[in-house]
């Protein structure tokens, strides 16, 4: 019985038919993937974490490069050349104020 | 590669930009997908917008491809989904033209009378849960073996027995008034 029940379903599910697709759709297909050839392609640059690290590294290299060279163009450095003996004035300069004298000046 | 895929070579040969490749792979597929589409959808202008979709994803992710499983299906895993995304998205403004038709008269045109049926196997399937019509295409109108089918639908082999035989009974009870139970004797007598 369910068999039979089986093949009626199967006799009525074949009347719904569907068109074949045509050949324009394969063209159009062919060439939409033809104007994306010449589209620039996206080329995915970080594929690891291990390629983070590295730019973490290098920008952090190149912070501490920066910090080095830059180092004559601060105020602290350019007050110790001239005063080398004012240690005091120039631990003020690095550490702060430590009186209130020092901060009214 | 658990066997022997025929369409992995015209797939590296895509992954290359080969535009007869993508012809010659596309041309192979684009009816079965094309029909599993429409019956999925129920509209053949949104089933060639899916499949021009799943097309150009070929070959912009060809390259990516990797045979773990028969291009084919990985293929019609990706048109599912695309089918699943597509009708989620669509909004749809149908008028129910059938009806208006049989309130009319009787049919008597054998031609007319095939169109109805037709009409009411599509609107049938249409109402189905959407896993159950996926079922339903593949198994059925694809003719796909239960394993091929689970596997391009990404579930086990007995939660696609237990869709389709749903589906089936859904089927049965939607489109009761063609199954008569007598109709053979019907039309025998």
């Amino acid at each position: 019985m369910k068999h039979k029940t089986d093949d009626q379903l199967a006799r009525l599910l074949n009347s719904y038919a569907v068109a074949d697709a045509d050949v324009a759709l394969l063209d159009r297909i062919i060439a939409g993937a033809q104007a994306t050839q010449s589209a620039p392609v996206y080329i995915p640059v970080w594929r690891s974490w291990k390629m983070d690290v590295a730019a973490l590294a290098f920008v952090a290299l190149l912070g501490f490069w920066f910090g080095l060279t830059s180092l004559p163009a601060t105020s602290g450095y350019v007050f110790y050349q001239a005063n080398p003996s004012n240690t005091a004035g120039f631990d003020d300069i690095i550490l702060g104020a430590t009186t209130w004298k020092a901060v009214k000046l | 590669m658990a066997s022997y895929d025929p369409d992995h070579e015209l797939v590296l040969r895509v992954a290359q930009r080969d535009t007869y490749a993508y012809g010659a792979l596309v041309g192979k597929h684009l009816n079965r997908c094309l029909k599993v589409a429409e019956r999925m959808l129920g509209n053949r202008q949104d089933a060639e917008d899916v499949v021009q979709e799943v097309c150009l994803k070929i070959w912009k992710e060809a390259a990516r491809w990797k045979p773990k499983a028969k291009f084919s299906t990985w293929l019609y895993r990706v048109l599912l989904n695309a089918c699943l995304d597509h009708k989620r998205r669509a909004i749809r403004f149908e008028t129910d033209l059938l009806d208006e038709i049989a309130d009319e008269s009787p049919m008597h045109d054998e031609k007319m009378m095939h169109d109805q049926r037709s009409y009411r196997v599509k609107e049938a399937l249409q109402q189905l849960p959407d896993r159950q019509r996926a079922a339903i295409v593949l198994g059925y109108y694809e003719g796909m073996s239960n394993q091929e089918a689970a596997e391009a639908m990404d579930v086990t082999l007995g939660s696609f027995q237990q869709l389709l035989f749903r589906a089936k009974q859904n089927l049965r009870d939607t489109l009761a008034d063609f199954l008569p139970e007598n109709e053979d004797e019907a039309q025998n007598g």
